[in-house]
């Protein structure tokens, strides 16, 4: 029998005493998802992705007076990671540094390690074209593997309109990777 | 750099969510190419590290929850308005309702219970003495404020209104639980209408004529005439015994709603008044 405390008792501890080992046990349950989410959401970026899973995590310290018990703690990181994420875009557009609502975006490839193949850095190409709603929802539901209500409560949209990102996400997917292979 | 475990996790998910036959599918192939990255030891002991670095400044729930509550401006600007009350009405208060209720404890006959005739009269003093032009201790601080008059007057009526309820609480305790008959609310009831009507009254004068003893001469008229009313037993062809029985009973059951009625209609009124009256100091002092 497993006797680990789930995540919402150790946010639920950690709201008292922020204690090594609760912080610890959350860092290694959850670093590797925030991770990929956020590797994917940065289109690739590895490092920048590192960068803001830390900051995730240190967001999540600083708030974590606000985190209701027992709402679901992984819906209520993913959305601290999501804001991370778009807070990042914002200020990287109004820098002017990136241009990702625009189709013609830089498509830089994502770090070599993770390419494969020319078809990889399609999908790749293909994600960032998204617009970040979509974008965000596609990833969640594929590649972290969140059920559509934890989508929704960690997005704060009903369920109907997660379909509907997920659903005209992919169709737009799908026409970039057939535009782009063929 | 590994790949997901199930390389047809992506397809069954799509297919989950928009049935085997879906065009979508075809995406599915392609997500699945581009791989998650793996999470290292290293940088999960930064993580940790920084976590704990930063937890040295971190504030317990509860602590932060207490500190929030008690920034709570409504909060601040009660206890900042506690100091400028007089000391004088806060003891005087105490005093004397809690005698009413001993006075009470000791009385024989409950027709006329002493803690009813005396709270009411007590609050209405105190509350007579809220409001003054020429002897307004915090004028100075008020004039400088960015909070309006009238919110730091009624801060100040909630308090002293809100000490007198809860001393009149205690001695209705005080006198439920030495078993003379009286239930606590009906006690609180016969008590806490005529107050508040009272001490409405008061303020009222006090603000109509800028004299806090103007305030205390209202209320201390109108309560002493109904209490000789209650208390004297006057000869019936007496002309001062006719007079005193024509004027409406404000001990009575029937009149609390409208007294209570009255009494926030009275503030409102004072409020409106000491409001363009702070106006005119205002304007004066410039």
């Amino acid at each position: 029998m497993d006797n680990q405390p789930t995540d919402e008792a150790l946010a639920y501890t950690l709201q008292n005493n922020a204690a090594p080992d609760t912080l610890r046990a959350l860092v290694e349950r959850h670093h590797a998802a925030l991770l990929g989410f956020l590797f994917r959401m940065t289109g690739g970026d590895l490092a920048l992705a590192e960068d803001l899973t830390q900051d995730a995590f240190l967001r999540m310290l600083d708030h974590i007076d606000q985190y209701a018990y027992p709402r679901p703690f992984k819906s209520w990181l993913y959305t601290i990671a999501t804001n991370l994420a778009r807070d990042y875009f914002k200020s990287a557009e109004s820098r002017r540094t990136v241009e990702l609502y625009d189709d013609s975006a830089s498509t830089d490839p994502p770090d070599d390690d993770v390419l494969t193949s020319e078809e990889t850095a399609y999908v790749v190409a293909a994600l960032k074209r998204l617009p970040i709603h979509q974008r965000e929802t596609v990833i969640l539901r594929y590649y972290q593997e969140l059920s559509l209500a934890e989508i929704a409560d960690a997005l704060h949209i009903p369920l109907g309109t997660v379909k509907s990102r997920l659903s005209l996400g992919l169709k737009q997917l799908r026409g970039e990777l057939t535009r782009e292979l063929s | 750099m590994s790949n997901l475990a199930n390389e047809d996790r992506i397809r069954q998910l799509i297919a989950e969510d928009f049935g085997d036959e879906s065009e979508l599918l075809e995406v599915a192939d392609a997500l699945e190419q581009w791989r998650t990255p793996e999470s290292t030891v290293a940088q999960r002991e930064q993580v940790i590290a920084l976590l704990i670095a930063r937890r040295i400044g971190f504030i317990p729930f509860l602590q932060k929850r207490v500190e929030h509550l008690l920034n709570w401006p409504p909060l601040v600007v009660l206890v900042a308005q506690r100091r400028v009350v007089q000391s004088e009405i806060w003891l005087t208060s105490a005093f004397m309702i809690l005698i009413g209720g001993l006075v009470t404890l000791l009385q024989n006959r409950m027709d006329n219970v002493a803690l009813v005739l005396i709270a009411p009269i007590v609050a209405a003093i105190g509350i007579a003495f809220l409001y003054s032009t020429h002897a307004e201790s915090a004028l100075e601080i008020e004039q400088t404020t960015r909070i309006p008059s009238v919110i730091l007057l009624l801060a100040r009526l909630t308090l002293v209104f809100g000490f007198d309820c809860v001393l009149g609480v205690i001695a209705s305790v005080m006198v439920a639980l030495s078993g003379r008959g009286l239930a606590f609310g009906p006690l609180i009831a016969a008590w806490l209408a005529p107050m508040a009507f009272l001490s409405a009254l008061a303020f009222l004068t006090s603000v109509l004529f800028g004299e806090p003893t103007a305030g205390v001469g209202v209320s201390l008229t109108l309560w002493a005439v109904q209490v000789v009313a209650r208390v004297v037993s006057f000869d019936e062809n007496n002309p001062l015994s006719r007079l005193v029985h024509t004027l409406p009973d404000l001990l009575a059951a029937d009149a609390r709603p409208g007294l209570i009625m009255m009494a926030v209609c009275l503030i409102a009124l004072a409020l409106w008044l000491s409001g363009r009256e702070s106006l005119m100091t205002r304007n004066l002092s410039r």
